[in-house]
């Protein structure tokens, strides 16, 4: 029995990258100088590939995902300052 | 994967007025549908874009409101119309209309709809001549980077908004740093000079504030405590004056009351009574004539009167006695008023003392009081006058130094507040300071990021553009080999996103604008080979490309190169179908068409609707028409004839083989033959072995044939296209059907000696010691490479 058919935009994934559309593929290479410029973390591929070809977005987005890597490093440097002056206090 | 389309079939689809099915070759990846203008050419194409796009196609367009309404054939229900499309793999699609919409329903399951690209001639000119913002949205879906552009818009939004973040928490640190400044200017003390306003804010945030906090509490306490004092021993001071003025109106009355009576107290009281009697006993109505006592004669009135004035006199005295008794009674009120205000006075003097005894502040030292001695010696104080007296006398001092207390209150709030302000500042420069730090960060990140995203969208799209010139220059060229023209450069206008500029190169002149310099067929082909370099850009081996009529304005010579482009651009492509009026183009895939499925559309009527044929290369007609009964000497001989002047033609022309010089290049069969003679006795063809199923054979071998033969054959036997297929002859009724029939197989086998079996080209492009033919691999070749 014949079924209506909606519009046929075929999913990337299943197509060899010389199929991406052209925004798909301008939103890879986007995400990959991000990357190598650690602008944004590497769990974060995924999201920011997504914020790129995505119709919408939301005011602050962009800046949640960058300001991550640099909470991140506060983090790792406190926790660092943390572990310094734990080890200064021990006795010899 | 999408399939090439193998079948159409329509039902009251436009010219499509009666059922019709037309059907592709699966194995030709080239499409020709001939018909002269009117044929029903942009029908078929119509229908290919309604299945495969849902699109009305060159029925929507400008002055055509309503195209569902005029989709249908002439005067039939649209509801009833049925465009079916099928490919390769089997599956199938329906188009129908529902509504204002092109409807297409799966016939088959699990296929996927062919991806089709159609250029009409309206599509070529938009390309050419469009302004830039309609340039644009033409190859938009080639450029569409319209996630990326709302991202690179959101990123502006964000550093604006964190701009004016910055612009805040800036204002909040600089606020706080001259708070700090001001209130150190005007608060520091000398020894704190040398400190710097925030090194001085923070010293005095360091401060105990715990300390002062309970001093502030102390002297607050000793303040009220001291009010107290004061007003229970103005109290005091109120009783024990009005004591003292009790105690002399006692006395006073006490002394008047001494005076008034000197003597015998009782017979003056019992006088008094007697008095008080007769004067009850004179009052009206009574109105004796005799005193009651010594019975002598009275005058009432007059004794009345005496007595009332003894009475006053007697009375006197007793108003006296009885003020004294007041007097006395008042004393006694008051001396217990004044011990119970002395007993207050000193337990809140305790009070006082205890407190000053454990903290003195600097405004009561100058009384230079030991209050820890006083407050010994109150314990077992009484509330004496004296002591009163005394406890007075310290409130009252204690009271004249409230000022000071005051004061000293104040200064030490104040110093409190001042902490508070100070710590407050601080906190706030910190975070206004961090917060400007955090923001600064963020914004360069963001800042960074903006750019990247604006720097390689531009460079992407600048990139496509520049391939695409690229592209499209490699595919102008050899459409017109050697001639000074082309597109110089694409580019997008900055300042309004979507918009395309396009410039081309004329001679030696670049930046120019195409429409300005170009003849028509230039601009023709130029949108042509844009439209195609884009095409290529997308998933190419799944695309079907559908070209409507494009070359209208094309001289014969750019018509070849267009098609051995498309020839040698279809092999990127799933398929290729070109629908031409051009008979120059017909005549050329019928000359070189191995690979390409002819289609040829008669003459249309209301009643008949579209009539498709079957076309046929040459080759494959003289093919026919040799196997064909009854015999046709006189299409076997003709077709043989027409098929060597082709074939020979174009061996003439890429060897410069010698041929007479004459008005309009046309040739005889002989004249062609006599001029290609000395090249076919030479010439071999080296073809690679296929099987049946046309792939090469394993191992890989190839096979010589030497044209010599074949060519001294023709040599005999050319005379009889003449007799037999050009001319009325009577001369050609002496030959046999069989020499026509061997001339017909000669010309054939030349033919088919010469054309590739795959691509169907004589063997041209000139390679290292050989010509050899348009395929990628296992071309034919033809040798020798030149005539010497």
């Amino acid at each position: 029995m014949s079924q209506p058919l909606p519009p046929t935009p075929t999913p990337a994934a299943a197509l060899p990258l010389s199929a991406l559309t052209a925004n798909e593929e301008l939103a890879a290479e986007i995400t990959a100088a991000l990357l190598a410029q650690k602008l944004v973390a590497p769990e974060d591929e995924a999201r920011t590939k997504a914020l790129l070809t995505a119709g919408t977005v939301k005011t602050g987005e962009w800046r949640t995902l960058l300001e991550k890597p640099l909470f991140a490093a506060a983090a790792v440097t406190t926790t660092s300052n943390d572990t310094t002056d734990a080890t200064s206090h021990n006795p010899a | 994967m999408p399939h090439r389309i193998t079948r159409l079939k329509l039902f009251r689809f436009r010219g499509a007025t009666q059922p019709v099915t037309i059907e592709f070759d699966p194995q030709k990846s080239i499409v020709v549908i001939f018909g002269e203008n009117g044929t029903g050419k942009s029908t078929l194409v119509d229908a290919i874009d309604a299945v495969s796009n849902a699109s009305f196609g060159s029925v929507k367009r400008k002055g055509v409101d309503y195209p569902q309404k005029h989709i249908a054939s002439l005067n039939e229900d649209v509801k009833t119309l049925e465009v079916e499309l099928s490919t390769k793999a089997g599956h199938s699609w329906k188009a129908t209309i529902s509504g204002p919409n092109v409807k297409v329903a799966d016939v088959t399951t699990g296929g996927q709809r062919p991806s089709v690209r159609i250029l009409r001639r309206r599509d070529l000119l938009q390309l050419i001549e469009a302004t830039a913002a309609d340039r644009y949205k033409a190859i938009q879906s080639f450029v569409d980077v319209a996630g990326v552009d709302k991202c690179e818009s959101q990123l502006r939004s964000d550093l604006n908004a964190l701009d004016s973040q910055f612009e805040r928490a800036d204002s909040a640190r600089n606020t706080a740093e001259i708070s700090l400044q001001t209130m150190w200017e005007r608060e520091r003390q000398p020894e704190e000079t040398q400190l710097t306003a925030p090194a001085w804010a923070q010293h005095r945030v360091a401060e105990d504030l715990v300390q002062l906090r309970q001093q502030a509490t102390r002297l607050s306490q000793q303040q009220t405590l001291t009010g107290q004092l004061a007003t229970t021993a103005a109290r005091w001071q109120e009783a024990y004056e009005a004591q003292q003025a009790c105690a002399e109106r006692l006395a006073e009355a006490q002394r008047l009351l001494d005076e008034q009576n000197n003597g015998e107290q009782h017979r003056r009281n019992e006088l008094i009574s007697l008095l008080s009697s007769a004067e009850k006993y004179l009052m009206p109505p009574t109105q004796p004539a005799a005193c009651p006592l010594c019975a002598n004669a009275v005058d009432a009135d007059e004794l009345r009167q005496r007595v009332r004035t003894q009475l006053q006199q007697m009375q006197a005295t007793a108003s006296l006695l009885s003020s004294v008794g007041t007097a006395k009674k008042a004393l006694d009120a008051a001396t217990a008023g004044c011990e119970q205000r002395g007993t207050e006075l000193l337990k809140q003097l305790r009070l006082v003392v205890a407190a000053l005894a454990a903290h003195e502040p600097a405004a009561v030292a100058p009384l230079a009081m030991n209050w820890g001695e006083m407050q010994a010696k109150l314990r077992e104080a009484t509330p004496t006058d004296k002591t009163c007296q005394r406890a007075a006398t310290i409130a009252t001092k204690l009271y004249e130094l409230s000022a000071d207390l005051a004061a000293e209150s104040t200064a030490l709030q104040a110093r409190i507040t001042l902490h508070d302000n100070i710590k407050d500042q601080l906190a706030l420069l910190k975070k206004s300071t961090d917060e400007v730090k955090d923001i600064f960060a963020i914004r360069e990140r963001l800042a960074q990021t903006h750019k990247l995203v604006v720097a390689m969208r531009r460079t992407f799209i600048q990139r496509i553009l520049d391939d695409i010139t690229e592209e499209v220059n490699r595919l102008y060229q050899t459409i017109h080999k050697g001639e000074k023209i082309g597109l110089h450069r694409f580019e997008m206008d900055e300042a309004k996103l979507a918009s395309l500029e396009q410039r081309g190169h004329f001679e030696d002149v670049a930046d120019i604008v195409p429409q300005a310099y170009f003849s028509e067929s230039h601009l023709d082909t130029f949108g042509f080979c844009l439209w195609l370099a884009l095409a290529k850009r997308m998933n190419a081996k799944q695309l079907v490309l559908v070209l409507d009529d494009v070359f209208t304005s094309v001289d014969a010579p750019h018509f070849q190169r267009i098609s051995d482009l498309l020839a040698d651009e279809a092999q990127h492509f799933q398929q290729l179908i070109i629908a031409t009026h051009n008979r120059l183009w017909h005549e050329f895939y019928k000359k070189n068409g191995v690979g390409v499925h002819l289609i040829k559309l008669e003459r249309w009527t209301l009643n008949r609707g579209l009539r498709p044929h079957e076309d046929q290369i040459m080759a494959a007609e003289l093919a026919a028409a040799l196997e064909a009964e009854p015999f046709s000497r006189q299409a076997v001989a003709s077709q043989a004839g027409i098929l060597l002047e082709s074939v020979l033609d174009g061996l003439a022309l890429t060897y410069g083989c010698r041929l007479p010089r004459k008005h309009g290049h046309s040739y005889t069969l002989s004249e062609l033959l006599n001029g290609t003679s000395k090249l076919l006795k030479k010439a071999t063809v080296k073809r690679l072995d296929r099987n049946e199923h046309g792939h090469p054979t394993v191992p890989e071998s190839w096979t010589e044939l030497k044209l010599d033969a074949l060519f001294q054959e023709l040599a005999t036997l050319t005379f009889i296209r003449n007799e037999v297929g050009a001319h009325f002859n009577p001369s050609g009724a002496d030959l046999a059907d069989g020499d026509v029939l061997a001339f017909g197989q000669a010309a054939l086998k030349l033919a088919q000696a010469l054309a590739c079996p795959t691509c169907g080209h004589l063997p041209q492009n000139e390679r290292d010691d050989h010509r050899g033919c348009r395929c990628q691999k296992y071309q034919t070749q033809l040798r020798p490479l030149n005539l010497n």
